[in-house]
């Protein structure tokens, strides 16, 4: 009975120990995707940062003259423009 | 015999928990011993081993139209770093990488060696995603790839002496973008990375992780297709009338909001290295110039306000020349006699100069510095000139009759395009801002920098009203600028043609003149003011401000009031029946 005790000891100790790796190592990949995720947040945002000053650029006036050149299209000056 | 065997199995038992103890004491006593005095070197060495503390550089906020449009913005690029002290033979290193990026050795080798024992050493800067995978698989040691933020600018050379550009690490050095750095740049951040074994990034330590505060966005009033617009007609003015440069300011007159500031020639804030240090300057405030015939307006709103002239009143124009005491006056074209409005309609400079004695030098050193004139207008930009109004103490007889005709003072663009806006806000003198908010970089309003209705009044209402109504209409639709008529909206202005005065004093250039311009429509409710100033045109090809500088203004002006959606007005039938002809008045 006694060295049933023991036994049982020493299985509860592993098996507290067994845990604990097993925590650890979760919470290693959990740190890891966190890692991982931050990583592609910044990679995302400096994606749309990329975006925005593409869109800025083809939102420009003299972008969308020139697009509108290019494309054959006459930009119709302003009413106000015209002779008296 | 089973007392014995129970004897036994408790001895097994305390055999084995002691073994178990004594292993479990060695053990601690190990740890303890470790903790105690090797711990903290230990603990070091593996911080150095496994920790890596990298900085994380905030996004420098954008500086944008009165739209939202982005004038300057910041986007990442890839850059090519080396850890010199690392590399065995670094012109091997070099020769490797320049055939990598098919480049000329020469461009990397010098500075590969000249840096030394450096543990950073940036290489290339803005290297093509492509260009980055070679490297990165042609895995030459001591040499690396990363990502830095990078300013750029898509509008390219559009108001590009009011931006300003920064540095290549990212310091604004010049414009708005060295005035705004506090607010543009944001806050660094740092994380701490746990690395495995192969120094790849495993996570990230606990509280290692404090985000950068990224810059604030700056909204102007600028409006970029007012902008854009005012530096198309510059251009093709400077062009057209082979002139030396031009300036150019477009503003609210009612709230001092500037929609367009321009010079050109301009530069590209891109590639601002390729530009002399010359085109950075924003010449519409830091430039004085004498005014010339656009200042007449201000001296004859004076006069009228004083009561020493009155409308209708004629003053003999001495057919063209006027000795005055020992000068001798003289006016671009000969006139007999001219009514007060007349005098400006044509732009006389003898009139001018008889109104002038009429005032005195007190009172028009009194209206000079009420409009504004001989200091800084207070517009949220550096390095404004307050322009040259001397002491009253210094002008003698002369100034009382140069002063008027737009001689021996300098002004701004600045200065003139606001004190013009008292012609089209009731006569109240403005304070021009070019900054109307600063943002967060969720879009929270930090700063609203709108300011209050102006309050000092330079001008009585009913003076303004005759100034603009009776006589500074005329000019457009009789007098000297005819060519800067509108079909849907009525202007009013006034010319000038000012010579350039010798450096170092001593009187004028040979036919060297600033054309220029300074109207506001429309008159019924006023929108838009203009200025628009020619240097150095082509004395063949044009000189006077009506045919140089007007046709500029009434492109602005058009362009602007249309897209604005500003309601058209009808022409007065005297505006309709006005001529079209080639105008040749200054």
């Amino acid at each position: 009975m006694t060295t049933f005790r023991a036994l049982l000891v020493l299985f509860m100790m592993v098996t507290v120990g067994v845990v604990i790796v097993v925590i650890r190592q979760e919470s290693a990949k959990a740190a890891n995707r966190i890692q991982g995720l931050h990583h592609q947040k910044i990679t995302l945002e400096q994606s749309l940062w990329t975006r925005e000053l593409e869109l800025a650029r083809l939102r420009g006036p003299e972008a969308i003259r020139h697009r509108a050149d290019a494309l054959g299209f006459e930009v119709v000056p302003p009413a106000a423009n015209r002779d008296p | 015999m089973d007392a014995l065997r129970s004897r036994s199995s408790n001895f097994a038992a305390h055999a084995l928990i002691g073994t178990v103890m004594v292993a479990l004491l060695v053990l601690v006593g190990r740890l303890v011993y470790i903790n105690t005095y090797h711990g903290p070197r230990l603990i070091a060495k593996a911080h150095r081993q496994q920790r890596s503390h990298v900085p994380l550089q905030p996004r420098r906020g954008f500086i944008v139209d009165g739209r939202g449009r982005i004038i300057a913005g910041t986007m990442p690029r890839k850059s090519v770093f080396a850890d010199p002290k690392v590399i065995p033979n670094k012109e091997a290193a070099a020769l490797k990488l320049s055939e990598v990026l098919q480049i000329d050795p020469g461009e990397i080798v010098p500075d590969l060696l000249a840096a030394g024992e450096h543990r950073f050493f940036v290489i290339r800067r803005g290297v093509s995603e492509e260009e980055a995978e070679r490297i990165k698989q042609a895995g030459i040691y001591g040499l690396g790839v990363f990502t830095e933020p990078y300013r750029t600018y898509p509008m390219n050379s559009l108001a590009a002496s009011l931006i300003g550009f920064v540095s290549p690490d990212g310091v604004g050095v010049s414009g708005l973008e060295h005035q705004c750095d506090s607010w543009l740049r944001g806050e660094n951040g740092a994380k701490t990375i746990i690395r495995d074994a192969g120094r790849k990034a495993f996570w990230l330590a606990d509280g290692g992780y404090r985000p950068a505060r990224d810059g604030f966005h700056v909204v102007l009033t600028i409006d970029l297709e007012v902008q854009a617009k005012v530096e198309r007609e510059l251009e093709a003015t400077v062009q057209k009338y082979q002139a030396e440069s031009a300036v150019a300011i477009v503003m609210h007159p009612m709230t001092g909001a500037i929609l367009a500031m321009a010079n050109y020639p301009g530069y590209d804030p891109n590639n601002y290295r390729d530009f002399s240090t010359v085109r950075y300057r924003n010449r519409t405030i830091t430039d004085p110039y004498e005014p010339g015939s656009t200042f007449k307006p201000f001296i004859a709103a004076a006069a009228l306000a004083e009561g020493v002239v009155r409308l209708g009143e004629v003053f003999d124009c001495e057919r063209g020349a006027w000795q005055d005491g020992p000068r001798t006056l003289r006016d671009h074209h000969p006139h007999d006699y001219l009514s007060f409005e007349e005098i400006l309609i044509k732009s006389s400079n003898i009139g001018m100069g008889k109104i002038g004695k009429r005032l005195g030098n007190e009172r028009l050193h009194h209206y000079v510095k009420a409009f504004g004139f001989g200091e800084k207008t207070g517009i949220d930009l550096q390095a404004e000139d307050p322009g040259i109004v001397r002491r009253l103490s210094r002008w003698n007889t002369y100034s009382t009759t140069s002063i008027p005709m737009g001689q021996e003072i300098g002004v701004t663009p600045m200065q003139l395009a606001r004190a013009f806006c008292t012609f089209a806000n009731g006569g109240k003198l403005v304070k021009p801002y070019v900054i109307r908010a600063v943002m967060d970089a969720e879009g929270r309003v930090i700063n609203d920098f709108t300011p209050s209705p102006p309050e000092q009044q330079v001008l009585p209402e009913e003076i303004v009203a005759v100034m603009k109504d009776k006589i500074l209409c005329a000019v457009v639709n009789q007098g000297g600028a005819r060519s800067a008529r509108l079909a849907n909206y009525q202007v009013f202005g006034k010319t000038g043609t000012a010579q350039i005065a010798k450096k170092g004093g001593g009187g004028y250039e040979p036919n060297a003149y600033v054309s220029s311009f300074v109207a506001a429509a429309p008159a019924g409710d006023p929108e838009l003011v203009a200025f628009v100033a020619v240097r150095r045109p082509k004395k063949a090809l044009g000189y006077y401000g009506g045919k140089v500088a007007a046709p500029a203004v009434r492109g602005i002006l058009g362009h602007a009031l249309a897209y604005l959606q500003v309601t058209p007005e009808p022409m007065s039938q005297e505006a309709l029946t006005a001529l079209s002809e080639d105008v040749d008045a200054d």
